[in-house]
């Protein structure tokens, strides 16, 4: 297999993940519609706080001054 | 000075008359108001990409209704603007920036519906500037509508080209797929230079499908015509119509724009070609 | 012939439509617009063929004074300024190739190493440019004298 056929399936096959993630995206949107008010998302980056989240910790929307956000 | 007199309902701006000339601080205040309503006008109809001459006849239309004049320059960014009352010497001028915003005719349209409701029902100033709200926050559209109709397009424009079968359903796929990416970017903020760099060089890639796997009769045209849909027709045509009118700076300056997006999207498709060995010449 | 002309217009009307959806253009104008521009363009495509032998510039630009003309009358009764759905329908015929091909000849003449291969990729170069800028000029110059002439019409469009 030579190299261009390996960069045009890598293309493509990137550009159809994208456009089916964006379309599961969008009907997941319409289905649970701000239910919790956090909607699920398949990637996202998280904060610290909310990666090292302890039940029964204050969530970031209570908490404006996050320590790690500089300029927020 | 009282902000209060501005809301004032005994003092109608609909007509010069009604401007008491002799109290110099209520038509200072009424042309403040008029000017900042026609500064926020003048930049979003600049923003969703109207010709300069549009802009000044709507601008003048709305300010003669109010009773006063207008002096307007249009730089690429900025709308500045002065307006008077010409029974009276006292003047306002405002600078409003343009936000970059897509260019959208179905705006264009609403606006200058808006100018002429305002000249001929006499709307006075806040009901112009409530219904001016309403229209500038809700242009929306629906982007998988876009994205279907662009692909037809391209692919139609395949078509026109002499494109055989196999090569107009490439090139509705490369179109769909550069134009996901393309919406998917902007709406994240991505500098537009850098998304049409990116999108002509993934619709050119996959765009050579009929290369790699010969299916039709007229690969070239697959390839030549996947990233046509970025070309930024509008913005040239907007630049030579502002030429036409004589607004030389508003002109160059569109027309450089529309060279740099057309330069990043010839680069891209450069590099597409050569990863996937095809000579453009 | 007569297929090959309607078949010119049917593509050309999608074309004008999807690329106007990119701009935005308001819903009601999508039909005016698609054939306004089927007119055109098939006009051009008919222009161009053996019969008339005329060249891309002259055909273009007599293919914009239909558009034009027939936009500046109608948009007293399409309620829509005449730039919304004329601009659109002008996009088929914006020489997109002759543009890209102009940027492809200057990349190449940078990379090129013989004198050569430099002449041609520069005529490459400035063939296509100058071909992409008469065009555009010509079409925005030819869309635009009905508008010149009948200045009023095409202003109050959207009263």
């Amino acid at each position: 297999m030579n190299t261009t056929i390996l960069i045009w399936i890598f293309v493509s096959a990137f550009l159809l993940a994208l456009i089916l993630i964006r379309m599961a995206d969008e009907r997941m949107d319409a289905t649970r519609k701000k239910k919790d008010g956090h909607r699920l998302k398949l990637l996202e980056i998280g904060k610290e706080r909310e990666e090292f989240f302890i039940a029964g910790d204050p969530t970031s929307a209570v908490i404006k001054d996050d320590y790690d956000d500089i300029d927020d | 000075m009282t902000i209060s007199t501005i809301n004032d309902p005994t003092i109608p701006l609909a007509s010069e008359d009604a401007i008491p000339s002799g109290n110099s601080e209520n038509a200072h205040l009424a042309s403040k108001e008029v000017c900042l309503f026609l500064a926020d006008y003048a930049s979003t109809l600049l923003g969703s990409g109207a010709t300069c001459i549009r802009i000044e006849k709507n601008i003048n239309r709305m300010a003669e209704v109010f009773g006063k004049r207008v002096e307007l320059t249009i730089m690429p960014r900025h709308v500045h603007l002065t307006v008077w009352n010409p029974k009276s010497d006292d003047r306002y001028t405002s600078t409003a920036s343009v936000a970059p915003a897509p260019i959208s005719f179905s705006l264009n349209t609403r606006l200058s519906e808006l100018s002429w409701t305002v000249a001929d029902s006499h709307l006075s100033l806040d009901e112009a500037r409530e219904r001016f709200l309403r229209i500038a926050t809700s242009d929306k559209e629906n982007p998988w509508q876009t994205l279907l109709l662009a692909s037809l397009a391209n692919a139609a424009f395949c078509g026109i080209f002499g494109g055989d079968l196999s090569a107009i359903v490439i090139v509705f796929v490369a179109t769909a797929l550069g134009f996901n990416l393309k919406q998917v970017l902007l709406k994240r903020h991505f500098d537009s230079r850098f998304v049409f760099f990116i999108c002509a060089f993934v619709s050119s890639v996959v765009g050579a499908a009929d290369f790699l796997f010969p299916a039709g009769n007229t690969p070239a045209v697959a390839i030549g015509t996947s990233v046509l849909y970025l070309v930024p027709g509008i913005p040239f045509l907007n630049s030579f119509n502002d030429l036409l009118y004589r607004h030389y700076i508003c002109s160059v300056c569109r027309f450089i724009d529309a060279i740099v997006l057309t330069g990043c999207l010839s680069l891209g498709l450069c590099l597409g070609m050569r990863l996937m060995n095809v000579d453009m010449f | 012939m007569i297929l090959d002309i309607l078949k010119d217009a049917l593509l050309a009307a999608i074309a004008a439509i999807g690329f106007g959806a990119i701009s935005r253009i308001p819903r009601r104008a999508y039909l005016l617009c698609g054939i306004i521009a089927a007119i055109g363009h098939s006009s051009r495509f008919l222009l161009m063929q053996p019969e008339a032998a005329l060249h891309i510039l002259p055909a273009t630009a007599l293919a914009a004074l239909i558009i034009g003309s027939l936009a500046v009358f109608v948009s007293p009764w399409a309620k829509t300024p005449a730039e919304a759905y004329l601009f659109p329908a002008l996009l088929p015929m914006i020489p997109g190739i002759y543009a890209y091909k102009s940027f492809g000849g200057a990349v190449m003449c940078i990379m090129g190493t013989s004198q050569e291969s430099f002449n041609y990729y520069f005529y490459q170069f400035a063939q296509n440019g100058f071909i992409t800028l008469s065009i555009i000029l010509a079409m925005v110059i030819c869309a635009t004298i009905p508008i010149f002439i009948f200045k009023n019409r095409a202003f109050t469009a959207t009263r």
